[in-house]
């Protein structure tokens, strides 16, 4: 399964990606990290067992947002997009506990 | 005198210390770290754009932006609650010496200890008569070797080394008492001069190691790198999924209002990619910060525009962050009640006393819940060496102590903590008190040809109660712990019902790494 969300090179957005293409995207940590919430564009996203969310873009720009908590404060947090062998790190921050939300936008074309 | 001029100048650092931060533009505080990472890779270099893309991108961390469009309406004070929340509600670390003959605040060891590194300056004697004043440094050995290795400081947050990760070391210095050490003349410096004294007292520094401790934590759920603490953080989110996903859908669909419209706004886009690219080849720190403040400058203009009264709008953002930061404080409750286990081991080397090794046994729990701790001590004290006709037996004590804390004010934000505590001690032969050679025999002219060793005060049962106020001087500065003792009686000297002062300042630099 190949990864569906490229960098963009524009700066325009963060990814892009083809239309009605589906992403499984993850947040890992060196300790306990989960989703406390997902959205995209206007509609939450169900959460799949606390770190793991499935969304499908529309044509356009899509504004992919979560809100994440982390067992230790001072942790790593890691994005990725779950894709097989080809997973790819999509963000990948320091903890900051004065703000749990993160997020990117991609466009779909 | 001189002692008590590098007394103050250590208080005024461990003070200042956390104040002497580099300056930096208020408005680009928060994104501080992130300018510092960008500018630290090289230009239009694939980290580079990666630390770029971080900053520029609104969804990521949008109260940093908030921040800086209104700093007025975020004060940080609005985060107080989630900020390091964890860390602020801990009770449980022990910074300053446990070790109790001269100069300690702390009548009873709390279980836990800062994850990487420890200051204390204690004035004061508890079990003594003799008042005196100690620094303490504790470290922790698996951030210590971290360190030492050249890794990052905020490498704190790592799950650490297994094993070393619950060792801590603690070194204490006295830094008031003065000893005499014995030495022989090489000769006399007059050639009249027929007489030379065969030995001479001569001031000795005490401002040297006088007591080593390692403590080990068997159980401590309250330390984030543990097993213990990640599995109860894994079964709380279980436990509140449903309200903590709540929370996090409410804040996201609130910053939605702000965020979205602006991002939709195709000036944005442009504006994003051209100052994506001016970033990525900026070469000085100056540079990159000017151009990142152009960039929130016409952000916040788009903003403006975009997003009808954005400031009531901003206003219920913060608001929702609130909201799902009250959600944390239910973690914090619930784990404060967790049991913590350790136990330590301390070198004692008093001034003009006789080497001790004490063992102690620290047992902390909240069976009640909310921000308290109860701190259990049991502890054996024994002699190091002692001479083969020795008047006293190799055990010199033991201890039983417990302490109950609580904070003053909200489980998190407080601003003091009281401490009433409870010590008892039998002490099973007087104290022993040595004589360095050169020293005069008791009532005689005769000079000590060696080491000597008398008893002093009388064996039995010390009794001592404390009552203590914790002031912290602000989120992430020290702690000055004022005390107030009341002893049965001294182990010196045959003193019934003394009462005394002691102070102290604490930091605990697990706060400066730490947000």
């Amino acid at each position: 399964m190949a990864c569906v969300l490229d960098h963009d090179a524009s700066g325009h957005t963060d990814f892009t990606t083809k239309t009605n293409s589906t992403a499984t995207v993850k947040v890992s940590a060196t300790g306990q990290a989960r989703f406390t919430g997902a959205r995209l564009n206007s509609s939450a996203v169900a959460i799949q067992s606390g770190d793991t969310v499935i969304v499908t873009f529309v044509a356009g720009l899509n504004i992919l947002k979560f809100t994440v908590a982390v067992a230790n404060i001072s942790d790593t947090v890691v994005i990725s997009e779950i894709c097989g062998a080809d997973s790819q790190i999509l963000e990948q921050f320091p903890n900051d506990p004065n703000d749990p939300v993160t997020g990117f936008s991609v466009f779909a074309f | 005198m001189q002692s008590m001029k590098e007394t103050i100048c250590a208080i005024s650092c461990l003070i200042l210390f956390p104040l002497l931060a580099p300056a930096q533009n208020a408005r680009l505080g928060p994104f501080d770290a992130g300018i510092t990472l960008a500018v630290g890779s090289a230009a239009d270099s694939p980290p580079r754009d990666a630390a770029v893309g971080q900053l520029l991108n609104l969804n990521q961390q949008p109260s940093r932006f908030i921040r800086a469009f209104y700093p007025d309406l975020l004060r940080e004070s609005v985060f107080d609650a989630a900020t390091s929340a964890w860390r602020q509600a801990r009770l449980d670390q022990q910074v300053g010496s446990t070790a109790m003959a001269t100069g300690g605040t702390d009548l009873v060891a709390r279980p836990g200890t800062p994850e990487f590194i420890g200051l204390a300056m204690q004035f004061g004697g508890i079990t003594q008569s003799v008042s005196g004043s100690t620094a303490t440094f504790r470290g922790n050995a698996d951030a210590m070797l971290r360190s030492l290795a050249g890794e990052p400081l905020t490498c704190i947050g790592c799950m650490g080394t297994k094993g070393l990760k619950n060792l801590n070391f603690v070194a204490t210095f006295d830094l008031s008492h003065q000893g005499t050490e014995s030495v022989t003349p090489s000769g006399s410096a007059q050639a009249t001069q027929t007489m030379t004294p065969t030995a001479i007292l001569l001031p000795k520094s005490t401002r040297q190691l006088s007591s080593f401790t390692a403590s080990y934590a068997i159980y401590n759920p309250k330390d984030t790198r543990s097993d213990q603490y990640q599995k109860e953080w894994s079964g709380w989110y279980t436990k509140h999924a449903p309200e903590l996903q709540s929370a996090g859908n409410s804040l996201l669909e609130t910053v939605s209002v702000f965020l979205d419209p602006v991002q939709r706004d195709k000036a944005y886009g442009d504006l994003r990619a051209e100052y994506t690219g001016k970033l990525d080849k900026a070469t000085t720190r100056t540079e990159f910060e000017q151009l990142l403040s152009e960039y929130l400058d016409k952000v916040q203009k788009i903003a403006e525009q975009d997003v009808p009264q954005l400031v009531g709008v901003l206003a219920n953002a913060v608001q929702a962050y609130s909201k799902y930061a009250q959600e944390y404080n239910d973690l914090v409750k619930e784990l404060q009640g967790k049991p913590q286990v350790s136990v330590e081991y301390t070198f004692d080397r008093p001034v003009n006393q006789p080497e001790t090794h004490n063992i102690r046994g620290v047992f902390g729990t909240n069976p009640f819940g909310g921000g308290a701790l109860f701190s259990l001590n049991g502890a054996v004290t024994l002699y190091g060496k002692r001479p083969v006709d020795a008047n006293y037996g190799a055990v010199r004590d033991a201890q039983f102590a417990i302490q109950f804390d609580r904070p003053l004010g909200d489980i998190v934000s407080h601003s003091a903590v009281f401490s009433l505590a409870a010590y008892g001690q039998y002490q099973f032969d007087p104290t022993v008190i040595k004589f360095t050679s050169g020293n005069l025999a008791p009532n005689t002219n005769i000079t000590l040809p060696g080491e000597a060793q008398a008893l002093l005060g009388k064996k039995g049962a010390t009794g001592i109660a404390q009552a203590k106020i914790t002031f912290k001087m602000g989120k992430n500065g020290p702690e000055v712990p004022f005390a107030l003792t009341w002893a049965t009686r001294k182990e010196l000297i045959n003193a019934n019902n003394s009462l005394g002062a002691h102070i102290g300042l604490t930091y605990n630099l697990d706060n400066l790494f730490n947000h």
